[in-house]
Parts: structure tokens; C-alpha cells; sequence
């Protein structure tokens, strides 16, 4: 049975290739945008900078995320995004490289197709973290996956899959360990079916990751790879 | 503290003296506008991100059903200005800059009150429902003349953006999904377009669109919305230096021509999204 | 020799305070293991105004929430549903943490995740009172009085406790000529209720040379953990409702996984003995 997903694609499993874009801003220290198919986001950051006298910690970068949607007001879901990038961001950035700073990112979604668009933030963030020079300890990646209402698992769910999905997943990898950096997981789904979005999720984040490295080669001009001891 | 950087005095004379010589610092004439590039369609009907120079917004419209004020027949139409603290690190989340509310203003008077849009045209049923058209703005990079920006941003997503078709049976109001039947374009009566001028050296050298260097150097601003047909819609020169009387007619005649070359940009990125969709 | 007492210890040096009680596998609130719960309490209808209410009491947390039923238009689009529109409140007389004005990041996002979880657990189509003209909005207000962790645990079970307890008039009428509803004053019609789910909050904390589980971390023990993971699960039927965790190792995931929902069957009994 060929199946025929609501935008042309065929497998449950396939993954559209993500579009990336480096530095569209010219006044932030780091941008990047970053979409699955026409989810996208705009992700700025700037730092390490001054921080306010409030907020300064005595041995580490403080972190703060604001995400705002392009369309329609702001809430609560809102914080619940800021609240996933940050304690990725905590875990990820090298913060204590750059005491009593702060390093800001703002995040501006396109659409809303909700899920989709935290996996594109994440995403674009760390791009545009990469893009301002800001050190990672590892290339943190994130995907969307849904469990369907015949109870199939479909990766990269478009908005209108999205809308009538059981549940929702969002998954973070790295490409260090074999930790999850963070799932967020909404809807009615049984432990078995968890486990196989964990999987699907984590051998596509991996090639999210290939994206990165292009992405970033393609800035910097090619780089040579060093053998792993 | 704001993270916006202060300007040196070298740099401040050095803009002035170079306008004094004819020349201005990115080499552009004094009546010429930067690069515009307009990109609509990006999230579907009515959404509009414009490049002008360096400064970039984004416009989205959408619409929902409403009840009207009393027993109106008109639509509603509401714009929400919002510069994202990723333009500039003087933006922050949260407080409203003085230039802000500004553009905010200005942009509400040059397309609503205007009357560019329509609004008898938003009307479903007299009374109960109405169309609400709401234009969302964001400013993503500030570098410079934001304002003429956004309302290029804020009038192109208002043109591309297509309503769904909606049938009234007696009681009965049915809104056509957009696979439906055809959506439709909101009726705009005309496409104002804000020319901002900033001057100089009291008021001698008057440039248009200013880069954001410029605009922390201009002793002023002048900002006029005018349309196509040579119509005046909004002026405003709110304080700043004192500028010749002669100068202003000039201006808002160099802002009748640029009108027209904006306009003329516009319906051209209309017609290639149009063709796109074919 | 030089003695601090355990107050001043636990200011000075909250995470070797901590690191002591976790090498000997004992907690400071005299829970005997890592793994261990705090038993809630739950006592529903103790306000008369709202339609339904809970106050859940899970060690010192205390959390209060309160149910009123009003009618609203339905959405163009689902013309036979209801709402419920949840709201977690953290004022700032429950703890030092927080302070007065708009709430911030941490409680507007624990409103969000519990907002998304009872969507999926009540029967929306079951509160519609005309299709497309009326349906029942209930509001959910949920406030804490005493803050000791567990946020997400605690606003759960209080809401759907409250939600048990609540209850519609038993014959609503809408009328066509004027618009309106009218019900009768007798609240006898309980909610359906298509899940019961029970929220379980662990903690990741370095113990032993490695990494462990930390089972409903009060909020000392909340600031000195790495990361979190809040499982979701119904009471009901076993089935997973939400996850919602940071950085975790794919083992102790699991074994958050099996611990909540043993502990949702629980949970759900003290709750279903509640009225």
C-alpha cells in the first residue's frame, strides 16, 4: 500500500530535507533560520554581552530565551517553549566560559503548526549559536514525530498530520551521547509506541546534524577532518 | 542600560561633511532609495517579508469572524507593531521604545485611517458578523527607515491576502474552506505608500530613506504618505530642526515620484507570485 | 572543631547538603529512599460557590482548585465542543521563590502542560448543550497555597479531583427564539471523563558515580538537580498522557516510565475514593 501523505510525500518515515539559512540578519551577533518544509524559524542571538546587575552570575553566562510567534499574540505555550529551548540551551552552551555575561536568543516562529515549530526553534538556535561564535559542548538536534489516529508513527508530521494526531512528540538528541537532551510529549500513546518514536526520533536527529555540518562548511569554506583517536 | 552603541563625534561629522560634499556614506544619491526586495507568500496568503537595504520586516494578515460594535456594517481592521529585540540590542521584550510607538502610529494612519481598505466590504451580515483583519508587524533587523519598510510590508501582505469566500442563506453563514471555493483579495481603494526624509545641516541637505548611521546623525525627520495618484494621504514632521517651507513642497514632491517607483515594485512582486501560483 | 548547624549548612552549601543525604540513600524530609513518594491527600467539595472543587495536600505542598461552570459559544469549527479553560496560579505567598505581578516562565508553563493534558482527558463533546449555539466553558482555577515541589504533580491531581467532584444541572434547555439557556438549579450531572492521568515528577541527580532517579523532588531538592522528567499516566488504562523532561539517559527514562505508571494506579485509587 503506498500511502500518500497530505504533501506528496510517500513514506511515513521520510524526513524533508530542512532548509537552512546563515546570518539573515546583519545586526545580531548570530542568526539562522531553519524549516521543515514551511514551518519555519528566525532565531537571533546576541551575546556573550553586558548583563543586568540582577541577572549576573558569578561563575557562568546567563541564558535567556524569548520566543515570540509571527502570527497572533503570545502565551502560554509560548513559555513552555522558552522554558524546553533554555534548559537545552543550560545543558549545551559553554557557559561557564563567559562568567557575568549573558547570552540572549530570540526565536520568531512563521507559522503556527505548534509541535513543528519548537523542533525548527531548537534547531535554528543552535544554528544561530553557532553562527555568533558562542561554544557548544555538542550539536544539539530536534524532530517532530506524531502517532496517527490509525495508530501509525509518522516523522516530520506536516500541520494539517499534526492537527489530527493522537500524540505529539518532540525529541532532542545530541550527537555526543546517547542521552535524550529533552522530550516533550502530548496526547494519549502507549509505553511501546514511546519507545519506537524514540528510536525513528534519534536516527533522524543524527541526520539533522549532517545539515548542521554542511551548513556550517559551506560558511566556513570546508573543513578537514580530523581522525578520532 | 541600553545596548545600543553611542555614536562617536568623528562619525557624526564625518556623515555631515560627506552630505555637504553631495555624497552620501553607502555612495547612494540623495533621492535614491536602497534595494528593495519584496518576498510574499513565504506563510501563505498575506504574508510579506521586505528587504529594504538592510532592514527587514515581516508583515502576516489574517482574518476572523467577529461581532461588530453595535449595529455596524463595517469590518474591523488592527494593526499590532511589534520590533523584535532581535533587530537591534536597544530593543527589549517588553518596553515600548519612543520610536516604536511612533511607527506604530504612523503606520495606522497612513493605511487605515486613509481608508485604504474597505472596511464596508468586510461586512457578512449587518450587526452579527464582520470580518476583523488583523496585520501583524515584526521588525527583524533595524538598519534604518523602518518605517517606510513596514508599510511597504504592511500594504503588500494587505494585497496578496485572500479571505475565504463566505455565502449568506437567511440565517445561515457558511464559511468556505480555501480548498473549497476560491478565496478572495479584500477590496483596497488605494496603496499609500510613506516616504521618509531625514535632514541635515540645518535643514540644508535633506537625503531619503536614511541608513541607521544617518538617522542618529538627522537633525529631523519628514516623514509623507502618498499614493500613485499623486494624493496626499499623511504628513508629519514632529519636531526636529526647523526645516525651509520651499524645501517641504520639494519633498513631497520627490516622495510623489518614489511613490510611484515603490508602487510600481509592488505590483511587480504581485504579479510574479501570482504567476508562481499558476 | 568547627560545627555548622544544618539550616546554616544547607544555605551555605545546599548541593553537598544534599549529596549526603543521597549517599546514604536517605532524604531530608525523612523519606527513606531515592524512589520514594509522598502520599497525597485529597479532600474534594470544600467550596460550595464553585461547581466542583479539591484541595490536595502532597507532604507541605498545598494546592486548591476551584471549578465554575458558564456557557459559551462554541468555535465555528467544532461546533459541538466544550472547553476547559485550565490556569495554574503560584502567587507569591506559597513560596520565597516567587514573587508578586505577571506570572513567570516556570508557572505559565506548567499552566500550558496541564492545559494540554485535561484537553485529552475530558469528554468535550459531553458538554455541549446545543450544537453550534451552546456549550459549557469550565474554568479551572488552580492555586497554590504551599509550595514543597512538584508543581505539575500536585496542579494534576487537584484538577481532576475537582473535576470529579463537579457537577452541571441536570436538565439544561437552550431556546432559539431568545438565545438563551436555561438549567435548572439542582447540580446532579458529573463530568465524563475519558482518562484519569496522574503526573509523577523525578529528578536527575549524580549519585553513586553515576546518574539516578530521584522521585518527587520538594523544592530544595528541585535546585539541586541537574535536569527533570515529568511522566503522565492514566490511571485507567496504563497509556502514557505526556513527557515532559530534560537531559536524561534512555535508562532512567524508562524506569521513570515504569515507576509512574505503577504509581498512577495508586493515585487513581485515592482519587476515585474521593467524591
Amino acid at each position: 500500500m503506498v500511502l500518500q501523505r497530505s504533501d506528496g510525500r510517500t513514506d511515513n518515515l521520510q524526513l524533508r530535507p530542512p532548509t537552512t539559512t546563515l546570518s539573515p540578519l546583519s545586526r545580531a551577533d548570530g542568526s539562522a533560520r531553519f524549516a521543515y518544509g514551511k514551518s519555519a524559524v528566525l532565531a537571533a542571538v546576541y551575546g556573550p554581552k553586558e548583563v543586568r546587575l540582577r541577572d549576573e552570575l558569578l561563575d557562568s553566562a546567563k541564558i535567556e530565551v524569548l520566543f515570540r510567534p509571527l502570527v497572533g499574540l503570545s502565551g502560554t505555550t509560548e513559555r513552555l517553549y522558552e522554558k524546553t529551548i533554555r534548559e537545552i540551551l543550560e545543558s549545551v552552551i559553554l557557559k561557564h566560559l563567559h562568567p557575568r555575561t549573558s547570552v540572549q536568543t530570540f526565536e520568531g516562529a512563521d507559522d503556527d503548526s505548534s509541535s513543528l515549530i519548537l523542533s525548527c526553534a531548537i534547531n535554528a538556535t543552535i544554528l544561530a549559536l553557532m553562527d555568533a561564535g558562542v561554544g557548544l559542548k555538542s550539536m544539539v538536534a530536534s524532530v517532530t514525530c506524531i502517532i496517527d489516529d490509525s495508530n501509525q508513527l509518522v516523522l516530520d508530521p506536516s500541520a494539517e498530520e499534526i492537527k489530527g494526531a493522537k500524540s505529539v512528540h518532540v525529541f532532542t538528541f545530541d550527537n555526543v551521547s546517547k542521552d535524550v537532551t529533552s522530550c516533550v510529549s502530548t496526547g494519549v500513546y502507549t509505553y511501546e509506541q514511546y519507545k519506537s518514536v524514540f528510536e525513528v526520533s534519534q536516527s533522524a536527529c543524527a541526520s539533522v546534524q549532517a545539515v548542521y555540518r554542511q551548513t556550517m562548511e559551506n560558511k566556513v569554506g570546508g573543513v578537514e577532518t580530523v581522525d578520532e583517536e | 542600560m541600553s545596548g545600543e552603541q553611542f555614536l562617536s563625534t568623528s562619525e557624526r561629522t564625518f556623515v555631515v561633511n560627506a552630505l555637504r560634499e553631495g555624497i552620501r556614506v553607502d555612495g547612494r544619491g540623495a533621492y535614491e532609495f536602497r534595494g528593495l526586495s519584496i518576498e510574499l507568500g513565504g506563510g501563505g496568503f498575506g504574508s510579506a517579508e521586505v528587504l529594504l537595504g538592510k532592514t527587514r520586516v515581516l508583515a502576516n494578515v489574517s482574518a476572523e469572524v467577529v461581532r461588530p460594535t453595535a449595529n455596524s456594517a463595517e469590518g474591523f481592521v488592527l494593526f499590532n507593531t511589534s520590533f523584535s529585540p532581535m533587530a537591534s540590542p536597544a530593543f527589549e521584550a517588553g518596553r515600548l521604545t519612543e520610536e516604536e510607538v511612533l511607527v506604530s502610529r504612523m503606520l495606522e494612519k497612513a493605511v487605515r485611517r486613509s481608508r485604504a481598505i474597505d472596511t464596508e466590504g468586510l461586512c457578512i451580515v449587518a450587526g452579527e458578523k464582520v470580518w476583523s483583519i488583523r496585520v501583524d508587524i515584526h521588525v527583524l533587523d533595524h538598519e534604518g527607515n523602518i518605517l517606510d519598510c513596514a508599510c511597504i510590508a504592511a500594504i503588500s501582505a494587505l494585497l496578496h491576502f485572500r479571505r475565504p469566500d463566505v455565502t449568506v442563506e437567511g440565517d445561515q453563514v457558511t464559511i468556505h474552506p480555501m480548498d473549497e471555493r476560491n478565496p478572495i483579495p479584500l477590496s483596497i481603494h488605494h496603496i499609500p505608500i510613506c516616504i521618509s526624509f531625514g535632514f541635515f545641516d540645518k535643514g540644508e541637505r535633506v537625503v531619503v530613506d536614511p541608513t541607521h548611521l544617518e538617522e542618529q546623525v538627522q537633525d529631523g525627520d519628514f516623514i509623507v504618505v502618498v499614493n500613485t495618484h499623486r494624493e496626499l494621504c499623511t504628513m508629519s514632521k514632529a519636531g526636529g530642526a526647523g526645516l525651509d517651507v520651499a524645501r517641504i513642497v520639494q519633498c513631497t514632491e520627490v516622495a510623489a515620484a518614489k511613490a510611484a517607483e515603490v508602487t510600481e515594485l509592488i505590483r511587480g512582486a504581485l504579479t510574479k507570485s501570482n504567476e508562481i501560483k499558476k | 572543631m568547627f560545627r555548622l548547624d544544618p539550616d546554616t549548612f544547607k544555605r551555605i552549601h545546599p548541593i553537598e547538603f544534599h549529596r549526603r543525604f543521597l549517599a546514604n540513600g536517605i532524604r531530608p524530609d525523612g523519606r527513606e529512599s531515592l524512589l520514594s513518594w509522598r502520599t497525597p491527600v485529597v479532600h474534594t467539595g470544600s467550596i460550595t460557590t464553585c461547581n466542583g472543587s479539591a484541595m490536595v495536600r502532597v507532604g507541605a505542598t498545598a494546592v486548591l482548585c476551584g471549578i465554575k461552570a458558564e456557557i459559551a459559544v462554541p468555535s465555528a469549527a467544532e461546533p459541538t465542543r466544550g472547553f476547559v479553560v485550565s490556569n495554574v496560579d503560584l502567587p507569591a505567598l506559597c513560596s520565597s521563590n516567587f514573587r508578586p505581578g505577571a506570572p513567570g516562565e516556570f508557572t505559565q508553563s506548567i499552566s500550558d502542560t496541564v492545559q494540554s493534558v485535561v484537553e485529552s482527558a475530558v469528554d468535550m463533546d459531553g458538554l455541549c448543550i446545543e450544537p453550534d449555539r451552546a456549550v459549557w466553558v469550565l474554568y479551572a482555577d488552580i492555586v497554590f497555597l504551599n509550595y514543597e515541589g512538584a508543581a505539575m504533580d500536585a496542579a494534576l491531581l487537584a484538577l481532576m479531583a475537582a473535576l470529579r467532584n463537579t457537577r452541571l444541572p441536570s436538565k439544561t434547555v437552550y431556546s432559539p427564539t431568545d438565545g438563551t439557556v436555561r438549567a435548572s438549579s439542582d447540580l446532579s450531572v458529573p463530568i465524563t471523563l475519558k482518562h484519569l492521568p496522574v503526573a509523577s515528577t523525578f529528578g536527575v541527580v549524580e549519585a553513586g558515580g553515576g546518574r539516578m532517579l530521584m522521585a518527587d523532588p520538594t523544592e530544595d531538592e528541585d535546585a539541586i538537580v541537574g535536569s527533570r522528567v515529568s511522566v503522565v499516566v492514566d490511571a485507567l488504562s496504563g497509556d502514557l498522557m505526556g513527557t515532559f523532561g530534560g537531559h536524561i539517559p534512555l535508562e532512567l527514562l524508562e524506569q521513570s516510565v515504569v515507576l509512574a505508571t505503577q504509581r498512577a494506579k495508586e493515585v487513581g485509587q485515592i482519587v476515585g475514593a474521593s467524591k
